[in-house]
Formats: structure tokens, sequence, C-alpha cells
């Protein structure tokens, strides 16, 4: 699904990516941890295409996509998340997932055509994504009045909408409590089923050991270990580089 | 073509002077709230009114009338940044900036009730410059214009060992560095960024004084004014204090010897640096040199 | 009698002014308050469509062609602008479009073998349209409101349309939108064309209204104040906040014209009163009546 090969970021004098190299294969759940400052938020943004790599290629489902601005990417099939929450927020939660569908018909000339049917369908399709997520009951509020596990809930949503079959996580698990912890694992097992490929950066080693069926860590910007969630573990390279840091 | 080089040279230096004066204030001010502050260009237009008002109309001494313009320039700072824009700091930086283009146009309007709409000159009827020639009659400079160089050259040092080694300006340069940490060590923000203002006001009204010397006093005299210090921080580096300047020269040198050695008219002078002013963000969004490449967003 | 004729013309001239105005502050609300960038240029797309207009209908061109090439003179504008532009970063943005309204006026006042320069052009007729004369005012009032109201119709389609919710997208969170698979360049792009456009049409209604453009005042900072205005102070990213915004800009204006002032004074205490009013809104409710919090420039 997707490929890393020597991916390179250099922000002036520091390398927040350093040719780094892995894979994510298709139908799988695959995490990236590592400390703070590995590169694991820089390397999502290189794959999304918001920046662009100082050397090394990105494949998606076997194309080189490297020089793809990020909306064609996304187009791709790539969908992500982001750390610090990326919704709409004047917009209805509603409509936050609306625009996120592949068939909304947003160009200009849709302007003056009928679109009225399409556009029904397309509701109906979002009320049901945002009951799978739970949120059903808030879909004509703004979407800044959500709680902050609602906002997270509905950027995943939204995340789903664009029909992505490759999609990425940005700390899902941070900051919110128990009950919504299972809620969201759960959505990303049955999407899993489902047939979408997950790509996923979270700090919470229990969740992520348990939902991946891999794991990629990085350490200043290199992956220093692949492998089963329970090689991982075991790897004495990541618990250096874990409590390495710790000790500072 | 060769004979009127002295000439172009130092009115080169003028108006470089001129628009670094302005591009300072612009500099701090963006460099510590992070807003363009519109207002900078009109605060030399109410610089140079009040020069008019203290010396032209009240007879003062031009040396005492240059004090009372830093004096009266640094408390209208001060007052203006209490009142309208610290409310706002924690807003998004696009509020600021419009209210900045209000207190411009405000200060307009009172400097229209005060001292008229009509286009004002400081040489009055009768009177004579003096006026140095040198390098053979090829250069014409006149008294007062080396006497506001010598002041802008001397504001300039004192700002630089002001910010280097006074306590407050050690402060001003923690606070441009991070907020949040400036005010856990103990420096009062409040105070900092009023002297920012006071400081910026006062070296913009002195550039309106030197402006109103060469040219006439109009009541929109600080658009442009402002813009082009715009355009010489941007060049500079945005928040680089030497670049601003440096930026400042490259204007002044440039907008000069484009009008003087080509045959384009001297009214085309703005248009044309606001023309390269918009192409050169658009090849050069960090400007010339300030390339950080740390600071790179998500494209 | 001649009481209620007096007061019908004074009616109809207010209403006629709005007309246009409204029309001036929805076209800049599109950029402003859906796509969330501060466009300062858009009194030069103002400018460049009341020329375009002028100039072809004095050479007694058809007014619905001269109307449209005003609109299309002004959205090619709006391209040129766009270009460089929409893709520059927070703040700079204003500071290349407040450049770009510069250029223009500068050119409208030294290009006079085509804009008469500071003269302006007078002498502007009125349509004659299927044989129906719109000289009178009553009779321009239903052509100026025919304009506007068909134009606002088109505009709030755009607005309302799932185009128009991208735009919004590009406002709250531009980052995101392109991780959603939207080129948000190319919406950019659309917005601004199609918003200079609509300034070129309200350019067209404006000119044979006032059957007079030009003059060393005109398409300048007190225009640019006026538009800063109707949108703020009704609500960037609301259509009828635009309407209502023009609405009461424009009684601000003329309640001025009923104080005991001077007449040298009106125009100062108009400018004056749109500042404040200004940095009021944005100090105390930036939202304005009725519109959204948005964020314009962000980073």
């Amino acid at each position: 699904m997707l490929k890393v090969q020597n991916l390179h970021k250099q922000f002036g004098g520091v390398k927040a990516v350093n040719h780094c190299s892995f894979e994510v294969e298709e139908g799988s759940i695959t995490g990236l941890i590592g400390p703070n400052g590995a590169g694991k938020t820089t390397t999502f943004d290189l794959i999304s295409g918001l920046m662009k790599p100082t050397e090394g290629h990105i494949h998606i489902k076997g194309e080189d996509v490297t020089t793809w601005p990020a909306h064609k990417r996304a187009r791709a099939g790539i969908g992500r998340t982001f750390q610090a929450i990326r919704i709409f927020p004047e917009m209805k939660a509603i409509d936050n997932i609306i625009v996120a569908f592949p068939k909304h018909p947003d160009k200009l000339r849709d302007v003056f055509t009928p679109t009225r049917k399409k556009r029904e369908q397309l509701k109906v399709k979002a009320m049901k994504l945002l009951k799978d997520v739970g949120i059903a009951d808030k879909a004509h509020l703004n979407a800044g009045d959500l709680s902050y596990g609602q906002k997270k809930l509905l950027e995943i949503a939204r995340a789903v909408a664009t029909g992505a079959d490759f999609i990425m996580l940005d700390e899902p698990a941070a900051g919110i409590n128990l009950t919504l912890l299972n809620q969201i694992r759960d959505y990303i097992l049955k999407l899993n089923k489902e047939g979408k490929t997950f790509f996923i950066v979270e700090h919470n080693m229990q969740f992520i050991m348990d939902i991946s069926d891999k794991v990629v860590v990085m350490d200043q910007g290199k992956e220093i270990a692949i492998g089963k969630p329970e090689e991982i573990q075991n790897n004495p390279r990541v618990i250096e580089a874990y409590l390495g840091k710790k000790k500072e | 073509m060769l004979e009127i080089l002295p000439q172009i040279i130092w009115f080169s230096l003028l108006a470089s002077a001129i628009y670094a004066l302005v591009a300072i204030g612009l500099s701090l001010i963006f460099g510590i709230l992070e807003f363009i502050n519109f207002a900078q260009g009109d605060f030399a237009m109410v610089g140079a009114y009040l020069f008019f008002g203290f010396v032209i109309e009240g007879g003062l001494p031009w040396w005492i009338g240059i004090a009372m313009v830093v004096i009266v320039a640094a408390l209208m700072g001060v007052v203006i940044e209490r009142i309208t824009f610290k409310p706002v700091r924690k807003s998004p930086p696009f509020i600021p900036l419009v209210i900045s283009i209000g207190v411009g146009a405000l200060l307009q309007a009172i400097m229209i009730f005060k001292f008229g709409g009509s286009v004002k000159s400081y040489r009055t009827e009768g009177s004579k410059a003096e006026v140095y020639k040198l390098f053979g009659d090829t250069l014409s400079v006149t008294q007062s214009q080396i006497t506001l160089m010598f002041v802008t050259a001397g504001l300039l040092l004192g700002l630089y060992l002001f910010l280097k080694y006074s306590k407050t300006g050690t402060a001003i340069r923690a606070v441009a560095d991070n907020q949040d940490v400036a005010a856990i060590l103990g420096v009062s923000i409040n105070k900092t960024i009023g002297i920012i203002f006071a400081v910026g006001t006062a070296l913009a009204a002195v550039a309106g004084v030197m402006i109103a010397n060469e040219q006439n006093l109009s009541i929109t005299m600080g658009l442009s004014l402002g813009v082009k210090a715009f355009a010489a921080v941007v060049l500079g580096g945005v928040g680089s204090l030497p670049g601003a300047i440096v930026g400042a020269f490259i204007i002044g040198f440039s907008e000069n010897f484009i009008v003087g050695l080509t045959p384009i008219p001297s009214s085309y002078k703005d248009a044309i640096v606001f023309g390269l002013l918009i192409i050169m963000l658009f090849l050069y969004p960090n400007g010339l040199f300030g390339a950080k490449a740390e600071e790179e967003a998500r494209a | 009698m001649f009481e209620i004729f007096t007061n019908t013309n004074y009616l109809l001239g207010f209403f006629n002014n709005v007309a246009f105005l409204i029309l001036l502050g929805l076209s800049l609300n599109i950029i402003m308050g859906y796509v969330g960038y501060l466009n300062l240029g858009h009194v030069g797309f103002w400018a460049i469509g009341s020329y375009t207009y002028t100039i072809l209908l004095m050479q007694g061109h058809d007014f619905f062609v001269c109307l449209f090439a005003g609109a299309i003179a002004a959205a090619i504008a709006g391209l040129i602008l766009g270009l460089p532009t929409l893709k520059l970063r927070s703040h700079y943005i204003g500071i290349a479009s407040l450049g770009f309204t510069y250029i223009v006026h500068s050119l409208s006042l030294n290009l006079t073998d085509i804009t008469r320069g500071p003269l302006g052009i007078p002498g502007i007729p009125r349509p004659t349209i299927f044989g129906i004369s719109f000289q009178p005012n009553h009779m321009y009032f239903l052509l100026s409101w025919a304009v506007t109201i068909v134009s606002g119709i088109i505009i709030y389609r755009l607005l309302h349309s799932p185009w128009g919710k991208i735009l919004e997208t590009i406002r709250e969170d531009q980052v995101a939108a392109k991780t959603l698979g939207k080129n948000i360049f190319l919406y950019k792009i659309q917005a601004f064309i199609i918003s200079a456009f609509f300034a070129g049409i309200a350019a067209g209604i404006y000119s044979s209204f006032y059957q007079y453009i030009g003059g060393t005042n005109s398409f300048f900072i007190p225009q640019l104040l006026l538009l800063l205005t109707i949108v703020m102070l009704g609500g960037a990213g609301s259509f009828w906040g635009s309407v209502v915004g023009a609405v009461i800009v424009w009684i601000m204006y003329e309640g001025v014209r009923f104080l005991p002032i001077e007449a040298g004074l009106v125009g100062p205490v108009q400018q004056a009163t749109y500042a404040s009013v200004l940095v009021l809104i944005m100090i105390f409710r930036p939202r304005g009546i009725m519109g959204k919090n948005v964020k314009i420039l962000q980073k």
C-alpha cells in the first residue's frame, strides 16, 4: 500500500526525517511510534503531501507520488487526521463531513446545474457516518462547539468520508477517556475489516500494541525497528530509545 | 549621465534614511505582535504636520520642534497601543491589522481638522534654503538635509545602543524572541510593547519631518511611505532590524536610480516600487535575506 | 409639493448609492468572509471596472456590453493580482493588494490620455435600453436595483452552493481542505475572479449614477475604508451582513451631512466616523452584526 524509501527532510541544519524507509502492507493496521521529536508528524506531512521531502521517494499503491500535490494524493486515497485537530469550526458538523465526499458537487460548473438530489443523498450518507461514530445528534451544531472527543470522532469520520482506503491517524488516543478510546478502537477495527489500511501515530503503548499488526519505531528521524508488536516490545534498541530519552 | 550621479546618490541616501526610520518601527511591531501596522506611514504623516505646527506656524526653533515631535509622537504611540491594540493582543493577527487601517484613517481625519486639507510646505515664501554646491556644482545639498541626516544617524545609533546595552533593550529582544518565556523571566510585556510603540512612532515621525522637508505635506503622504517601509522589512527578512535598514537602502537607491537614469517619469516611481514588491513577494516569500527554512510551514 | 419632490429625489439618490455599495460589499465578502483573505485591492477592481465601462459607454457602445466589459476587465485584474498573491502567506497578501490599489490609483492619475488624470471624466451618460431612457433618477433607480438584485441572486447561489462550502473550508483550515482532495488554489483563483467581476458590475452602475468618475480622492483610501467597514460591520462570512452593512454605512455617511459643520469638514468627519466604527467593531465584536468568527489570514 505505502512504500517509503530513503525519505529525508531537513529544516536548515535539523534532520527531522533522516533517510527513513519502511512499508505499510495493504489491509494492515500499522503503528508508528517513537519518542517526542522523532519525526513522526513530519513523516505524516511528507506522506500526505503537505511538505516536500529533501530526498527520497514515496509510493502509494505502486505509484510514485513524491512530486504530487497534497490534494492529488488525497484523491488517490490517502486520508488523514491531525495531532492538533483540524476541523472546520464555523461549519456544521454534518457539513464537515459532506464537503469531504469525493462526489460532493463542488466544481464551479456545478453551481448552476441541478444537484439537489445528489446533495440529499450525500446528506443521508453523512448522517450515517456520524451515526457510526456516535455523534449523529450533534449533526447540526457548529463543529467548533463539539467536545474535544467529539471533534476527534468528527475528524476521523471526515477522513473516512473522503473515500480513502489508506487512513493515517495522528494520535487518535491522546487526551480522551477510556470509553471513547474503546469506541475509536472498535471503529478502526470495523473499518479495517471492511478493507481499509491504517497507519497510526500513537503514544499510548497499550492501545497501539493491542491494535497493530506491525509497528514501525522511529528515533531521531530514522526507523530503528520494524516488526510485530511483541517483537518490538522486547527490542533492546527500542527500549534504549525510550528509556534513554527518559533519563534526560 | 555621469554628472547627475552624485545628486542621485544623495537623494537615494535621503530616501533610504527615511524608509529605514519607518521600517524599523514596523519591524519592531511585526517582530513582537506579528501584525503589519498599516498606520506606520500615518505616524510619519502626523510627525510632518506636528513639525509644521510647532516650527512653521508656532515659530519654535527647529531643534525644539524636532524634540517636541519625538515626544508627542512617542506619547501618541503609547496611547494608541493602549486603547486600540492592547485589547486585541490575543486575537488573530488580521484584527489588529484592520484596526491599524482604521487608526491610520482616523489620524488623517484628525490632521485635516487641525491643519485643513490643503497641501502645505515647510518652505515659507521669501525664505531661501542654504545650499552647498559640491563636486563642481553637480551636487547640491541643503543645510536642512545635512542636519536631518545627522539627526537620523544619531537616532539609529542611539537605538542600536539602546537595544544592545540597556536593560529595556534586552527586554525588548527577549519579548521578540519568546513572549511567554520573557514573561516568566519577569519582563513586563505591557511595558515593553508600550516602549516599542513609543520608539517606532517617534522614529516614523522624524521620517515624516524629513520627507516633508523634501516634498510638500499632504494628508495621504503616509500610505506610500508605509508600503515602501514594509517592502524594506520584507526585503531584509521579517524580524531583522539590520535587514530592515538594508532593505530600506535597496528601495531608496533603486527607486531613485530608476527615475534618474531611465526615461520613466517620476510620478510612476511608487507604482514601480509596489509592482516590484508584489513580484518580489511572489518570488521570495521569506524576503531576500530572510530565508529561514526552519520556519517552513505546511505548504 | 416641492419638498416631497426633493425628498423623493433624495431617497432615490440614497438607494442608488446603497445598490452599488451592496454589490461592492457582497463581492468583497466573497474573498474576505468566505475565502478568508484580506483583500485591500478591491478598490482597484472598482476603478478598473469604472474606467472601462465609462470609456466604452462614451464611445457609444451598448449599456450591457459596457457593463459586461467593465466586469471582465476587473475580473482580468483579479486574475493578475490573484495569481502571484494567492499563494502568499498570511499578512503579505494584505500589503500586496494594498500596493495594487495604490498602483491602479497612481495609473488613474497619470495615464491622462485615457483617464484625464486628476480632472476625472464628467458627463457620463445614463443608458437608453430598448428605447427606454434611464436618465431620470427614478428610472435609474430601477435599473441599478435590477442589476444589483440579479447579481446578488447569483452571488447568493454561488456562496450557498457546494462550491461556496469549499471556500468556507479554505477560510476555516486550508491545510485540512487540501487533505480532503480539494485543489484550493483553483478555488481561490475562481473566487478572486468572481469577486472582481462583480466589483466591475457595481462599478458600472456607480459610474452612470454619479455621471462622473476620477479625481485625486476617488478609488483610494476613503473608498477602501468604506468597503472594509461595510463588510466588517455587517459581518464577514454573512451574505445578508454585507447588505445590512451597506445600508448602515450609507446612513452614517448621509447622517454626517446633516451635522452643523462646515462643508469642508464633511469628508473628514465621514472618514473619522467609519474609521472609529471599524476600530470599535474590531475590538468589541469582530464578527460584526451577523457574521461568523472568521479567521482571516491564517498562518
